[in-house]
C-alpha cells in the first residue's frame, strides 16, 4: 500500500511518501524552490518523494490532501459576508482563486499527478494534524491537542487516540484562535506573520510581563480552555493584508514599524515587556487546554502538532507542568505536518491497518545530492570526518556540516547543521557575523550528548521526553552551563537543547563526546545551516554556494573538507 | 514594447521585484537541470559541451538571482512586504505552483519545457535557441528598467552576455546541421518551437484578461447579489467562541476497524471534499 500526503496553500507546503504504514520520504516545497515556508503546490517535494521511494505515479494506491476545500471555502465565504462591506477587496482576491482552481483541487491534483480523481482523498486539517502527532507517536493511547491558526473552521482541537483511531472530543472554531492571535501580536511586533511568531517568542525572553492586563483584554481564556478574542481588536475576516485593527492601537499602542529599533534596553523594554506578556498569556491559555483536555481524556500520553506546539517555551512549560508524563511533539508541528499525517490517517484510521511504525528520527528528506567542488580535500572514514570537525571548531570556533537525508520539519538535527564552539562568549555573534546574520535577540541552542544532559539541564519532569532529541522544548539551564556555554543561554536562563543518543546518531554523539574530552565541554552550539532569509541548504552544491556567500571557515560534506585558505 | 509598458512598475514594487527574482530564479534552475540531463545524453560530444556549459550559466544565473532576492528580503523584510507578496502570490489565478502548473508556459514562454527524449536533438536545440532569444529580450528590458538599483541591473548585464553567447552557439549549431543536408528538419523544428511559443502568448493573454474580467464580475456581484447576506451574516459577526460540543459522541475516523462496510464509509468519507 502505497499513499502520497499532500499539504499546501496554508504555509510549509510538503508531501511524505507512505508505504505499508511506513514513511519512505517526507519533503517540504522550501527545500527545492527556496523560499521559506512555501506554500505553493508541492509537486517537487512529491516528485522527489517518489524518487526516493523508487516508484512512478502509477504505482501510488491513495494521494491524500490535508484538508476539506469545501469546508475551507465555505469559512472564507462566510467570513468574508461577515466583514460586509470591508471585505470587498478581499473578497474579490479571494473568491477569484477559489473558483479558479481550489474548488477544482481533485481534478487537478489528479491532472497533475496522471492518476484517476477517485485515487484522491482528503482528511481535515486538523484530523491531518492529530494523525501526524498521534500516529506517528509511540504511544498507543494518548490525549492529543491541536493549536493552530485555523483549519477549515477548527482553530482548537481535542482528540483521543487508541490504536489506529482517531476520536475528536471537541473543538473551537475560527475566528477565536490561538494561533491568529499570535500571528496578529507578531504582526504587531513589527515581524511578518508566519515566521515572526517565533521572533516574538524568542523576544519574550528579554522582557517582563508587565503589559499582561492589557492582553487579557484581547484574549480570555475560560476555566475550560475556552478562548475568545476581541474581535474589534482584530480583522481577520475582512482584510487579509492586515490581522490587526486600528482599536488594536488603543489598547496596546501604536504598533512597531517593521525594521525600526526593537525596545528591550532597560529603560525602554516596550517591545520585549509585550513579547513577554503575549507569551505569558499564550503559556496559560495552552496549559488550561492541557488541563482541560485531561479532564475529558485522562491518561499519562500527550501528543501536540499544529504551529503552536512550535512554541518551545510552552512546550517546556506543558512538560513541567501539565498532568501527562509522557509528551510527544511532531517534530514537523506545523503545516508540513499535515501531509504526514493525512497519509497516516487513511493508512490507519480509514483503512483499518495496524500500526507498526513511529516517528524515532526527522532524516526523511532527500538523500544528498553529492556534488564534489574542486577544492575539496578527501577524508578517508568517520574517524578522519571527526578529526576534521574537531579541528575546525577548534581553530575557526564554527563550521558547517552536511550528510545524508535533510531533516524533516523546521530543526536542523545534525544532517544541515552549523556547529560552533560555545565556550567563546562571542561565539552567537560569530555565527552570526559569520553565516547566519540573525537578530542579535535571537539565541542558539547547544547540542550535548543524551547521557551528561542532567549536569547541564534541569530536565525535571522531561525525562525521557521525546521534544528533548527533537530540539522542541526549553529548559532552565544550571550553573555548569551558565559557566560552559554562556552564549546558548537564552536571556530568561533557559536553554533549547537537542539530546544526541548513541544509538540514534553515532557520528554527531561521537563528535560531542570527543569535544568534551579535548575541551572538558561536550557541547555545541548548533543551528541550521543556510543564510538569512534562505531554508537550509539543499545539496553540496548549495552547501558551496554558501560557503563562497559567507565567511564560514570550514565545511564538511559527507567525506570531503572544504576549509576557506 | 508591451513587456516593457508592463514591467515598468514591477522594479518599483518590493514585493513584485522579489517574487520575480525568486520566479526568475526557478526558471534558470530548472532550464539549467533540463539543460544538464539533455547533455548527459547526446551523443554528438561538441553539442554535450555547449549544453554543459549552458547548464552551468543556468544554475549560475539562478544563483545571482538568489542571491538578490535574498539581499531584498533580507533589506526590506517586513510584514507589509509579507502581505503584499501573499496579495501578489493570490494574483496568480491558477495558482497550483504559483501559476504555473503543468500545461502552463514557463518564462522562457514555451507551453512545456520539453526533454531532449521526447524531442530528439535538433528540435531540442530550435526550442533553447528560440528560448534563449526570448530570454534575451526579456532580460534586455529588465535591465533597462532596473538602472535605478545597481545591484539588480549588473545582474541583467552579466546574464544577458550570456544569454547572447547561448543564442550564437544555438544558430551556429542549427547552421551546421543545415550545411549538412538537415535543412527541412531544422527549418520544420523552429516553426515549431516559435509556434509553441505563439500559443503560450496567446493562452496567457487569455488567463490575464479573463482574470481581470472575473475580477471586475465579482466585486459586482458583490455589492449586489450577495449585499444582503453580508448585512444579515454581520450580524453574527464575531463568531460564537469556546467549545462547540462533542460530534455525536461517534468517531469521526472510521474505527471498528476490519468491517468492510465502515471502512466503505470511511473512505466515503475520505473521498468527500466537504
Amino acid at each position: 500500500m502505497q499513499i502520497l500526503g499532500l499539504s499546501a496553500f496554508g504555509s510549509d507546503a510538503s508531501a511524505v511518501l507512505l508505504r505499508d504504514g511506513v514513511v519512505v520520504a517526507a519533503l517540504q516545497e522550501e527545500h527545492f524552490t527556496r523560499v521559506p515556508r512555501d506554500a505553493s503546490f508541492p509537486r517537487r517535494a512529491l516528485r522527489a518523494c517518489l524518487r526516493e521511494g523508487g516508484i512512478t505515479t502509477a504505482e501510488l494506491d491513495w494521494v491524500v490532501f490535508h484538508e476539506k476545500p469545501l469546508r475551507r471555502f465555505e469559512r472564507v465565504l462566510a467570513s468574508q459576508l461577515r466583514g460586509f462591506p470591508r471585505s470587498a477587496g478581499s473578497f474579490s482576491r479571494s473568491l477569484f482563486l477559489w473558483l479558479g482552481d481550489r474548488l477544482w483541487l481533485k481534478n487537478r491534483i489528479a491532472t497533475e499527478l496522471g492518476i484517476a480523481p477517485e485515487r484522491v482523498l482528503f482528511s481535515a486539517h486538523h484530523e491531518s494534524h492529530a494523525a501526524s502527532a498521534f500516529l506517528a507517536s509511540p504511544f498507543a493511547d494518548a490525549a492529543v491537542l491541536v493549536v493552530d491558526g485555523a483549519g477549515e473552521w477548527a482553530t482548537t482541537s481535542l482528540w483521543r487516540g487508541s490504536g489506529p483511531q482517531l476520536q475528536l472530543l471537541d473543538e473551537q472554531h475560527y475566528p477565536h484562535s490561538l494561533g491568529l492571535f499570535v500571528s496578529a501580536m507578531a504582526e504587531h511586533l513589527g515581524f511578518a506573520p508566519g515566521g515572526g511568531e517565533g521572533r516574538l517568542m524568542e523576544l519574550a525572553a528579554h522582557g517582563k510581563p508587565s503589559m499582561r492586563a492589557e492582553v487579557d483584554r484581547l484574549l480570555r481564556v475560560g476555566s475550560d480552555g475556552g478562548v475568545t478574542l476581541d474581535m474589534s481588536c482584530f480583522r481577520f475576516d475582512n482584510d487579509s493584508e492586515r490581522l490587526c485593527s486600528d482599536a488594536l492601537t488603543a489598547v496596546l499602542g501604536p504598533a512597531r514599524i517593521p525594521g525600526a529599533p526593537l525596545r528591550r534596553a532597560p529603560g525602554d523594554s516596550r517591545d520585549a515587556d509585550l513579547a513577554a506578556s503575549v507569551q505569558a498569556a499564550v503559556e496559560d491559555a495552552l496549559l488550561a487546554l492541557v488541563a482541560e483536555l485531561h479532564r475529558r481524556a485522562p491518561g499519562e500520553n500527550l501528543c501536540l502538532a499544529g504551529d503552536m506546539a512550535l512554541n518551545t517555551a510552552a512546550v517546556g512549560r506543558i512538560v513541567r507542568e501539565a498532568p501527562f508524563r509522557r509528551v510527544f511533539v511532531q517534530p514537523a508541528a506545523g503545516d508540513a505536518g499535515c501531509a504526514l499525517g493525512a497519509a497516516l490517517h487513511v493508512h490507519h484510521a480509514v483503512l483499518g491497518a495496524e500500526r507498526g511504525w513511529h516517528q524515532e528520527h526527522v532524516f526523511l528528506g532527500e538523500s544528498l545530492l553529492a556534488e564534489p567542488g574542486p577544492e575539496s580535500a578527501p577524508l578517508r572514514d568517520d574517524a578522519a570526518v571527526l578529526d576534521a570537525l574537531l579541528a575546525a571548531l577548534q581553530s575557526g570556533g564554527l563550521v558547517g556540516w552536511v550528510r545524508g537525508r535533510n531533516e524533516w520539519g523546521p530543526r536542523s538535527l545534525g544532517h544541515r547543521s552549523l556547529l560552533a564552539d560555545p565556550r567563546r562568549a562571542d561565539a552567537g555573534d560569530l555565527v552570526s557575523r559569520a553565516v547566519k546574520r540573525r537578530e542579535d535577540f535571537r539565541p542558539f541552542s547547544p547540542a550535548v550528548p543524551a547521557e551528561r544532559a542532567a549536569e547541564f539541564f534541569d530536565l525535571t519532569g522531561a525525562d525521557a521526553s521525546w521534544p528533548l532529541r527533537f530540539m522542541q522544548l526549553q529548559v532552565p539551564a544550571r550553573a555548569a552551563m551558565m559557566a560552559a556555554a554562556p552564549a546558548a543561554v537564552h536571556a530568561d536562563g533557559t536553554c533549547r537543547p537537542q539530546l544526541v543518543h548513541a544509538a540514534e546518531d553515532p557520528l554527531f554523539h561521537a563528535l560531542l563526546t570527543r569535544f568534551g574530552e579535548a575541551t572538558g565541554v561536550p557541547l555545541l552550539l548548533h543551528t541550521s545551516l543556510n543564510l538569512r532569509g534562505e531554508p537550509p541548504v539543499r545539496g553540496e552544491a548549495d552547501a558551496l554556494a554558501l560557503f563562497a556567500r559567507s565567511e564560514l571557515p570550514a565545511l564538511v560534506v559527507e567525506d570531503r573538507l572544504y576549509a576557506r585558505r | 514594447m508591451l513587456l516593457r509598458l508592463r514591467s515598468r512598475s514591477l522594479w518599483h514594487d518590493p514585493a513584485r521585484t522579489l517574487l520575480t527574482l525568486e520566479s526568475f530564479a526557478r526558471t534558470e534552475e530548472d532550464g539549467g537541470r533540463d539543460i544538464a540531463s539533455a547533455a548527459r545524453r547526446v551523443t554528438d560530444r561538441e553539442l554535450a559541451n555547449h549544453l554543459h556549459r549552458h547548464a552551468l550559466d543556468e544554475v549560475k544565473h539562478a544563483g545571482l538571482f538568489k542571491r538578490r532576492a535574498a539581499e531584498l528580503r533580507t533589506a526590506g523584510e517586513s510584514a507589509a512586504t509579507a502581505a503584499r507578496e501573499a496579495e501578489v502570490a493570490a494574483d496568480s489565478a491558477y495558482d497550483l505552483s504559483r501559476g504555473r502548473p503543468s500545461t502552463e508556459v514557463d518564462a522562457h514562454g514555451f507551453l512545456t519545457l520539453g526533454l531532449l527524449d521526447e524531442l530528439g536533438e535538433v528540435p531540442y536545440v530550435a526550442m533553447l535557441h528560440v528560448a534563449e532569444q526570448r530570454a534575451a529580450a526579456l532580460f534586455h528590458v529588465h535591465r533597462d528598467l532596473t538602472r535605478h538599483d545597481p545591484q539588480t541591473c549588473a545582474i541583467f548585464e552579466e546574464i544577458l552576455r550570456d544569454e547572447n553567447y547561448h543564442v550564437a552557439w544555438t544558430a551556429a549549431m542549427l547552421k551546421s546541421w543545415r550545411t549538412a543536408g538537415r535543412d527541412e528538419e531544422v527549418t520544420a523544428a523552429l516553426k515549431s518551437a516559435k509556434a509553441n511559443r505563439w500559443l503560450g502568448a496567446w493562452k496567457r493573454l487569455g488567463v490575464r484578461s479573463g482574470g481581470h474580467f472575473g475580477r471586475v464580475v465579482l466585486v459586482v456581484l458583490y455589492g449586489t447579489l450577495l449585499a444582503p447576506f453580508g448585512l444579515a451574516a454581520r450580524r453574527g459577526r464575531n463568531g460564537q467562541a469556546g467549545w462547540r460540543g462533542a460530534p455525536g459522541g461517534a468517531p469521526r475516523s472510521a474505527s471498528d476497524a476490519g468491517s468492510s462496510a465502515s471502512r466503505e464509509a470511511a473512505l466515503a468519507r475520505a473521498r468527500s471534499q466537504n
